[in-house]
């Protein structure tokens, strides 16, 4: 299962038969002990979480909590890398995926306070040449707006994960994209508009946001270890690596950059540096004595600008609450009567959270190697009930458990159902070597078909290569060779002159029409002399 | 166990449930004042509803309130309801439990009600623009004209300003009040903030009338009100003139409670022109706290009705005093309903305030626990007081005497308010002299939204006429600043502020927080 959070990969969104695997890890009982605290601060939390990480088939996390503006435990369990050894300590960085977009928020709560950014001020007025598909929302779209999902627009993810386009080229063409609700009427959640955020601070401090959130908020914390690209990890030597689940088994699979959509999630760091951030927020903008944030710019990140519903994937991260909403770059929803502030991240392998319970002066921070884990909601749960001494609180694991295995149930499902609905002894329209050519569309970018010995071959950007496989009529069946994107579908369609004219894919949720280039480029006119 | 006056409202199955309740729910932790007292006296916790009723008793008395009347349900029974003082001051008539008030926006809940009954006939849905039921509706914004949904409707985030001038004190029809909005500037951008709303869900009736065929006061007739039995409510006002067991609506005014008229609230009947007793909201509480079940049987389907207790937007937290005291961590609006946290529980409320007539509804879904509360008093807030207290004997609150805590406050804000006017009072500029001969000020003023205001010098006195609410005498304040006595009694002087032109005339008049425009005078 994946929990909705929050960069995570589209593709695997596709369907694919989703696991039941037997497999259980051998849980790595090493751990460097915590500088801070060397014993559990509650009984049984050790056995919890080894327990936690076998059910949920996690490789390695690490935990660190905050109380009253102190350290009180921070603690590596299971391991970096399958297979191997290294124990996870409080130093092995993870990738925290959309629990970076809070980053973005306070680095724009930095530039309010100087009076160089207004909330209220529309987006495009920081960011030249910006502009969303609707003129009304480009006019009336505001900084708050783009840091609290309520642009109109659906992820689109497909823009940046896998592309090969930068910064600049992925927020020109969020003009394309075509509001999936009408402006501002609900929660969408958006990883380009925190894209747009994070350029906004990069333009009014005339650097790239990278260097904004090192200078901003990485030095003054003394967050040493930490990063906005995955660029300098492979020089370091305690780094965990991602794994997910495919067919059964939980594999490593490979960094992902994610440079392009910084802002919203590229942050790698590990417990003790993260410490410091939770430290700040919960200190309400101060950090050691100096107030690097005003509070009330804090409290305004902390406070509901847009309602989330209760319901599907967002429910998940508190099924207890009566109310969520986003704030800005945070969740905030009750639990037992206490407000909670979190944001959790999914990238390729890894998922993290980080979440407060500001009213108790009280942090954790939850960074695990597996992809889409529920583990750190499940760990986090626990660690408001310890702390809150909630009375007959839940075995969280058991809770989780019954809606992955109940999630798993339904995909496996849909699959049958899609299976079942694939029409028998259907060919395709033409030769496959006319399918071969150029696709585009002028959101997505281009799209290549090559025939290759009898079978098609599709390749979009450098990350997704697959080949096809004929499903029925017009429609193929695509695996990605890198298997943790999971699998999809392609439709062509021919022209009322019987030419073959577009290709439809879905691009994480979004069907989209590519266009065929007229005429499939040769190899020399291609190629400028 | 429950006082039976001749006015409280119990049924024998209510009785029977009360006995139930109490070995249900031990657990309930009484430490309100009054909870205190019950435990002390070892009685069940439902017995503090017995001390309910003097704890009301002795408020109606703290707060001045003419008359008023309560009802707790809890879990589709009715445990405690009953009627305090008089319906009308000076006359023996005493408030029971069929007392008829208006109660005001509490109506919108019920045009939100409507319009999911008309979402499972398929005849309407929450996100459909308006324009597709009311090919006329039309907002200053074209794309806002386009955009604007049934759900927005609702939820007060339209980005129009309050122009509750228009049915308030001008008088214009519900119909000339939806086409005069389209001259209003938004006054923020779409759904970007809440400004609460009669209008829209005057619009809002009318997309029930639109899509059902029938006036909006037959559809809730038939619909809501007869298959819950609300024999005693009426939709409109007109229906309850003159007939008996009905409030009269009453305002303090210079430190003195009298009769007022009550004010028609037609044009925006949607909004809140509602006229019912407690014993028949009892019926509306259980209907709403069984997920829009009467008798077992659905008026709603499921998940409509759970659209309407669903937090639509985010309103604004200084929405009610009480807020800033309870401190809620989620203030929210659903469809009619304000849905907050409160102890770690979900509450649905909403207050209903016309002319000399207060009303206030909250719910515990979660506890199936309702209190509704209307008085014949202007904003008689003691209806929060009410509320709370009520939550809190059966939630286990700590002890906490809502009632003086809100009389302070209350009367903290009302100091404040003074203190205001009289400063307005110290910065007049004494010795001034109107920069104009007095008939120069006399003449049309109008506005495209609002209309005309017209000031007429009569006997040396000028006198200004605004609708059918503002007809009064102008007398100098300060400068070009006349302050207006209004005829009718409800409304405080005000003041009018006149804009010479610097050439001998008068360009515009200011008065409501609207300028108009000297009209061209006439050859």
């Amino acid at each position: 299962m994946t929990l909705p959070l929050v960069i995570r990969s589209p593709a695997a969104a596709l369907v694919r038969a989703a696991a039941v695997a037997a497999v259980v890890l051998a849980a790595a009982t090493a751990a460097a002990q915590a500088p801070a605290a060397p014993h559990e601060p509650y009984p049984g939390l050790d056995a919890y979480v080894a327990a936690a990480l076998k059910t949920w088939k996690v490789p390695g996390a690490a935990v660190a909590i905050v109380r009253n503006d102190s350290l009180i435990y921070a603690k590596g369990y299971g391991v970096k890398e399958l297979g191997k050894p290294d124990p996870v300590d409080e130093r092995t960085l993870f990738a925290i995926g959309s629990a970076s977009k809070a980053f973005t928020s306070a680095a724009i709560a930095m530039l309010v306070d100087e009076k160089k950014v207004r909330w209220d001020d529309p987006a495009a007025g920081y960011l030249p040449g910006f502009q969303l598909f609707d003129p009304y929302a480009t006019r009336e779209l505001t900084v708050r707006d783009i840091l609290s999902h309520r642009s109109g627009l659906a992820r689109g993810d497909m823009l940046w994960y896998g592309s090969e386009l930068d910064r600049d080229e992925i927020l020109r063409r969020v003009r394309f994209l075509q509001p999936t609700w009408s402006f501002r009427s609900q929660f969408g959640y958006q990883n380009l508009m925190y894209l747009a955020a994070g350029q906004v601070a990069a333009h009014v401090e005339q650097k790239s946001w990278d260097d904004v959130i090192r200078d901003r908020i990485f030095t003054p914390l003394s967050m040493t270890s930490s990063s906005t690209s995955i660029k300098p990890l492979s020089s370091l030597p305690d780094v965990a690596s991602p794994h997910t689940e495919i067919d059964d088994t939980v594999r490593v699979i490979p960094w992902r950059n994610i440079d392009n959509i910084g802002p919203a999630g590229s942050i790698n760091s590990h417990v003790l540096d993260m410490v410091q951030w939770v430290r700040l927020q919960l200190g309400r903008g101060k950090f050691g004595g100096k107030q690097l944030i005003s509070a009330r710019q804090v409290d305004e990140m902390h406070t509901p600008h847009t309602i989330v519903r209760l319901e599907g994937a967002w429910k998940q991260m508190a099924p207890v609450a009566h109310l969520m909403a986003y704030g800005m770059g945070w969740f905030l929803n009750d639990y037992s009567g206490r407000l909670v502030v979190h944001h959790g991240g999914n990238i390729d392998g890894m998922s993290s959270l980080v979440a407060m319970l500001p009213e108790e002066k009280f942090g954790v921070v939850i960074l695990t190697n597996m992809n889409g884990s529920p583990l750190p909601y499940v760990l986090a749960q626990r660690l408001y009930d310890l702390q809150l001494r909630t009375p007959g609180t839940k075995d969280w694991s058991a809770e989780y458990k019954k809606i992955t295995d109940q999630q798993v149930a339904q995909a496996r499902e849909a699959m049958k159902k899609l299976e079942a609905q694939r029409v028998p002894n259907t060919r395709p329209s033409l030769p496959l070597l006319t399918y071969a050519g150029v696709y585009a569309d002028s959101l997505y970018g281009e799209v290549t078909v090559r025939e290759q010995s009898g079978k098609l071959q599709l390749s979009r950007g450098p990350a997704f290569q697959g080949e096809l496989e004929h499903w029925h009529f017009d429609t193929f069946r695509v695996t990605w060779g890198a298997r943790n994107l999971g699998r999809g579908f392609v439709t062509f369609r021919l022209s009322p002159t019987g030419k073959m004219d577009e290709l439809s894919m879905d691009m994480g949720g979004a069907p989209t029409n590519f266009k065929r280039r007229p005429e499939p480029r040769t190899a020399e006119a291609a190629t400028p002399r | 166990m429950i006082r039976h006056s001749s006015s409280s409202l119990i049924s024998a199955a209510g009785r029977a449930r009360l006995v139930a309740l109490a070995l249900a729910l031990p657990w309930l932790s009484p430490s309100t004042p009054l909870a205190a007292q019950s435990r002390a006296q070892g009685a069940s916790p439902p017995a503090a509803l017995d001390q309910l009723d003097a704890y009301v008793a002795r408020a109606v008395r703290d707060w001045h309130v003419t008359g008023l009347a309560i009802a707790v349900v809890k879990d589709d029974s009715v445990v405690f309801a009953k009627g305090y003082g008089v319906r009308e001051l000076g006359k023996p008539d005493a408030v029971d439990v069929h007392t008829r008030f208006a109660i005001g926006s509490t109506t919108k809940a019920m045009t939100a009600v409507a319009l999911g009954m008309l979402v499972d006939d398929g005849k309407v849905r929450w996100d459909d623009p308006v324009t597709n039921y009311l090919p006329g509706f039309q907002l200053a914004d074209p794309y806002v004209t386009r955009e604007l949904t049934v759900r927005d409707l609702l939820t007060h985030r339209g980005g129009l300003g309050n122009a509750d001038l228009l049915w308030s004190d001008a008088d214009y029809s519900g119909a000339e009040i939806a086409r005069r909005i389209r001259t209003l500037k938004p006054a923020y951008s779409l759904r970007s903030g809440f400004i609460y709303q009669n209008i829209m869900y005057a619009v809002a009736g009318d997309v029930v009338e639109a899509a059902s065929g029938m006036p909006w006061e037959a559809f809730l007739r038939s619909r809501i009100f007869a298959p819950l039995g609300m024999t005693e409510t009426e939709p409109l006002l007109a229906a309850v003139a003159g007939r008996p067991n009905v409030a009269a609506p009453h305002l303090e005014i210079g430190d003195t409670v009298r009769v007022i008229t009550n004010r028609a609230v037609d044009p925006v009947k949607a909004a809140g022109s509602v006229w019912s007793s407690v014993s028949d909201m009892a019926k509306w509480m259980r209907f709403i706290l069984d997920s829009g079940r009467v008798g077992g049987k659905r008026l709603l389907r499921d998940a409509t009705f759970r659209e309407l207790l669903t937090p639509q937007t985010i309103a604004p937290l200084d929405m009610y005093p009480t807020t800033t005291v309870i401190r809620p961590h989620f203030f929210t609006y659903g469809l009619g309903w304000f849905l907050h946290d409160y102890r770690g529980e979900a509450v649905a409320m909403h207050t209903g305030s016309i002319d000399g007539m207060s009303a206030i509804i909250g719910l515990l879904p979660d506890r199936r626990l309702g209190v509704y509360v209307l008085a014949n008093l202007d904003h008689a807030e003691l209806r929060h007081a009410l509320m709370y207290t009520v939550f809190d004997l059966y939630s286990g609150g700590p002890p906490r005497d809502w009632s003086a805590e809100l009389l302070k406050l209350y009367g903290g804000l009302r100091a404040q308010a003074r203190s205001a006017e009289r400063q307005q009072e110290q910065r007049r500029a004494t010795g001034t002299h109107p920069s104009l001969a007095l008939e120069r000020y006399a003449g049309t003023y109008t506005d495209p939204t609002f209309g005309d205001v017209v000031v007429t010098l009569r006997n040396g006195v000028l006198h200004l006429e605004f609708g059918r609410g503002r007809v009064g005498d102008l007398e100098q304040w300060q400068y070009d600043t006349f302050r207006a006595r209004w005829t009718d009694a409800r409304a405080q002087p005000s003041l009018v502020i006149f804009q010479p032109d610097g050439t001998g005339g008068v360009t515009a008049l200011r008065a409501f927080g609207v300028s108009f425009a000297r009209a061209p005078q006439a050859r």
